[in-house]
């Protein structure tokens, strides 16, 4: 039983995710852009346990809010992030992973539910 | 010979001998002359120093026998202290004493002042008492009665013996005059005195009185004879000067030289006279003697002459002819050389010149010889000459028509040249009007950046209608800071490359240039210029934009809402399987899935084929090892072999695979594809995939037992859309978007290789190789 924070501006997107978490048994906040997030990252008492992001969002890019949440003082900036995308570059990766993102996923290819998967995965990884 | 020998002497000798000669003995002469003159004179001088000396001291001598007397007298006078009526004979007694001491005496008379002689005393009368006489009248007696001393005029006595007078006054105690002593002198000594003088040997002496009369002389006849020489122009020069000398013509007759001299007191002159004969005579022998010295000398020089002349004038006269011979060409001249010559000057001239012509004869005779072979020899010389000049001549004839053609040659040329040029220009027109064609603004420049040609699109591009430019350093400037034509120009040159400019911004327009060096192809890639050209690509560009943005949010817009009905699907299929009982809705709902999964399939590779076309993709190059890449491609595909129950066998290779550096995904990608192909045409038996290395490339072989594809199918395999089924305008649907191979091939010439189809029978199957270059990363 996790949170998970899900920032994604693509309505469909964050319910199918928010859908697959909640029937998975975590809790699901959903922000639509980064500044919502970053609002919702302030209440020290209820932050997530990873925050899943996608890379390309109006307002503020995936990129930019990994960089505020690592700036964090605190817990915030340790919390895992995990940036859905669309490219497989490897540059972007490099740079999300130099940012902070603990895992870099693209978008289509995975199913929700493997993404669900390897969520856990990384929640179980950093409660150890 | 003699007379021809001393006409000889004359005429080649005289004028060059004799005639000095005795122009020097004339000159000679006249000078002795001269000196002779001189010398005369001086000697007359000097013998007139003589001559006055012994005058001077004659007259002296003279002077003081008188005044002598005459002081003898003044004593007497003295002496005497009575005259008349003395008491003894103290007077005789004087006088007598007087006359004994001076032998020059002959009488002494005292007389009175009456005149009345009162004593007198005779030398030759002695002791007797002379007759006295009575004298107041004589002059004797008056002279001495008036003056202190009376001399009177020479008188000769009756034995012809000059006498004179000489008178002086008696004083009494008070002075006063008494009486007179009147002396008879004896003037023959004088004579003596006279004849003793000696000038020379023909010189004289003598005296005259004050009238001129001669009183003294050697010859005492004359004297005696009263001579009276007051016309003697000696004498006549003592009455004008007392003292003097001359030359004149004397009493004896001859010339003499004269010196006279006065006799003070008694007013005499003493002359002393020379002939100057006698001087001449001297000079005359000296004269005489000189004379004879220069004949004789004349004389000697006569024989001298013909001595030498014998000696040496003839030899070298012979020398002379011995060479005027030579010189007239007779080479044989020999000259004789008699026994006197032999060992002297002359003869070891003529010996050494008789050496020097036969020496000469010869040197002259081998130099005719060498004239001759060398006159021969120009002869050659001359003949070779006139032949090589007509030559020249033909040569230059040649030249000449040569010139003639070249200038008619000139003329066609000049008249092509013409031609050419209007040629030229048409084609430069004609150029002109292409290149103003072409949609893309297009200069040309030399190699120096100077602009040659430009057409219009570039001259509205730039808005260069008011501006002129000359250089491409110009237009550079013109567009401004956001570009550096000069660099990219530069670049151009170093690498005599054509360089691309991708982007120029120019006020609102976005421009791509393009600078391509012009090569010389025969100059070895000389550059000669440089083509310029400016696209406008702002349309292209923003047609790109807009492409662009309709991919990204054609990618991200399709591909949200499929995801969405894609995960929904699926999470419908797995969290939801117990809740779906019924089969159909399962179906249903497993259609739907797969339904968008391929959708996604489809707008993926849409978006990557559009993406490959333009070049848009960037490869992510990383070592791959290839074996173990296929492997595990073959691995994720076998379910899909083993539902056609199919064999996917990847066979080892056989070769050492080197591990290479290329996208691993997107060759994934092309693997899974292909293979996919594979599967997907064949309908029994296997597919076999076998790796292996061919020079630096890896080839792929993927070959199935399927359908196999049609000889005219086969060329529509890699195109677009094209599935290469049975009937092409049939699709099956079903199999795929007909864009694997397409996007295959793009991606594999992308990273340097390729994919073809390498075999295929009908029926039998088909083989597809992908190759990709080995590259170490």
């Amino acid at each position: 039983m996790s949170k998970i924070l899900f920032v994604d501006d693509d309505v469909l997107i964050s319910r199918m995710y928010e859908r697959a978490f909640r029937i998975s048994g975590h809790e699901v906040i959903t922000a639509q852009d980064g500044v919502t997030a970053l609002e919702l990252l302030t209440n020290i008492n209820d932050l997530p346990d990873i925050i899943l992001m996608d890379q390309m969002m109006p307002k503020m890019t995936g990129a930019e809010l990994l960089k505020r949440i690592r700036e964090f003082n605190t817990q915030v900036k340790d919390i895992p992030v995990v940036v859905l995308t669309n490219s497989m570059k490897e540059e972007d990766m490099n740079t999300f992973i130099e940012l902070g993102a603990t895992m870099y996923l693209p978008k289509m290819e995975q199913d929700p539910s493997n993404v669900v998967l390897k969520i856990e995965d990384i929640i179980k990884t950093k409660q150890i | 010979m003699y007379k021809k020998l001393s006409k000889e002497i004359f005429s080649k000798i005289g004028f060059k001998l004799l005639a000095p000669y005795l122009t020097i003995s004339f000159f000679s002469l006249c000078l002795l002359g001269g000196i002779l003159y001189f010398s005369y004179q001086i000697q007359s001088k000097s013998f007139n120093d003589v001559q006055e000396e012994i005058a001077r001291n004659t007259a002296g001598e003279i002077q003081l026998y008188i005044s002598n007397i005459t002081k003898e007298l003044n004593l007497l006078s003295k002496n005497i202290a009575c005259i008349d009526d003395c008491a003894d004979d103290t007077n005789n007694f004087l006088i007598q004493n007087f006359i004994s001491q001076n032998p020059s005496l002959n009488e002494i008379s005292i007389a009175s002042k009456d005149g009345q002689e009162k004593y007198k005393i005779n030398r030759y009368n002695t002791g007797l008492s002379s007759e006295l006489h009575s004298v107041p009248d004589q002059e004797r007696f008056l002279g001495g009665l008036k003056s202190d001393v009376y001399i009177s005029d020479v008188l000769i006595l009756e034995n012809d013996l000059p006498c004179i007078f000489i008178s002086v006054p008696v004083f009494n105690k008070t002075n006063n005059k008494v009486g007179v002593i009147m002396a008879e002198v004896d003037l023959s000594p004088l004579w003596g005195i006279i004849s003793k003088v000696k000038i020379r040997s023909t010189g004289y002496v003598y005296i005259v009185d004050s009238k001129g009369q001669l009183i003294a002389y050697k010859d005492i006849s004359l004297v005696k004879s009263k001579l009276d020489l007051k016309n003697i122009k000696g004498v006549q020069n003592f009455f004008d000067n007392k003292e003097g000398f001359g030359t004149y013509k004397s009493f004896t007759g001859e010339n003499v030289l004269g010196s006279w001299q006065n006799v003070n007191t008694v007013n005499w002159g003493l002359i002393v006279e020379l002939p100057t004969k006698e001087i001449f005579k001297d000079n005359v022998v000296v004269f005489m003697i000189g004379a004879i010295s220069i004949a004789l000398s004349l004389l000697f020089v006569v024989i001298i002459i013909y001595v030498i002349y014998k000696n040496l004038l003839i030899p070298l006269k012979s020398i002379q002819e011995g060479v005027d011979a030579i010189g007239e060409g007779d080479l044989n001249v020999k000259l004789k050389i008699t026994k006197e010559m032999v060992g002297n000057e002359i003869g070891k001239l003529s010996e050494t010149f008789n050496i020097m012509t036969s020496e000469l004869k010869e040197s002259y005779e081998s130099l005719e010889t060498k004239v001759q072979e060398r006159t021969l020899q120009l002869d050659e010389k001359v003949k070779e000459v006139s032949r090589s000049n007509s030559e020249l001549e033909k040569s230059k004839a040649d030249i000449l028509k040569l010139l003639n053609d070249i200038e008619v040659e000139k003329g066609k040329v000049d008249q092509l040249v013409i031609e050419r040029t209007k040629e030229l220009r048409a084609e430069k027109s004609r150029l002109l009007a292409s290149i103003n064609s072409i949609p893309f603004g297009f200069i040309v420049a030399d190699a120096d950046n100077h602009i040659l040609l430009k057409n219009n699109v570039i001259t509205s591009m730039l808005h260069l209608e008011d501006t002129p430019v000359t250089s491409l350093q110009e237009i550079g400037n013109f567009l401004g800071q956001g570009f550096d034509l000069n660099s990219a120009i530069m670049d151009c040159e170093r690498g005599k490359k054509i360089c691309e400019i991708k982007k120029i911004v120019f006020q609102s327009k976005i421009f791509r240039g393009i600078v391509a060096p012009i090569a010389n192809v025969e100059e070895l890639g000389e550059i000669i210029g440089y083509v310029f050209i400016l696209e406008d690509i702002t349309e292209a560009k923003a047609l790109e934009r807009s492409r662009d943005e309709f991919f990204s949010i054609a990618s991200h817009e399709l591909r949200t809402p499929l995801t969405a009905i894609k995960g929904n699907s699926e999470m419908i299929q797995d969290m939801y399987k117990d809740k779906i009982v019924d089969a159909d809705m399962s179906e249903m709902i497993a259609d739907i899935h797969d339904a968008s999964a391929r959708l996604i399939g489809i707008v993926n590779d849409f978006l990557d084929m559009s993406r490959l076309e333009q070049s848009k993709i960037s490869f992510v190059k990383e070592t791959v090892d290839v074996t173990l890449l296929i492997q595990k491609t073959c691995k994720e595909m076998e379910p899909m072999a083993k539902l056609k129950n199919l064999e996917l066998i990847f066979e080892q290779p056989q070769d050492v695979i080197p591990p290479i550096s290329t996208d691993l995904i997107r060759i994934k990608q092309v693997i899974s594809n292909v293979i996919d192909n594979a599967i997907k045409y064949t309908h029994k038996g296997s597919v076999r995939v076998h790796l292996e290395k061919i020079e630096n490339m890896l080839a792929i072989h993927v070959s199935d037992t399927g359908q196999g594809i049609s000889e005219e199918n086969q060329h529509l395999l890699f195109r677009k859309f094209q599935q290469a089924g049975d009937n092409i305008l049939a699709r099956d649907v079903s199999k795929s978007t007909g864009l694997g191979l397409y996007i295959a091939r793009l991606v594999t010439e992308a990273l340097g290789g390729t994919v073809v189809l390498s075999k295929s029978v009908i029926n039998e199957g088909s083989t597809f190789t992908i190759t990709l270059p080995i590259t170490t990363p």
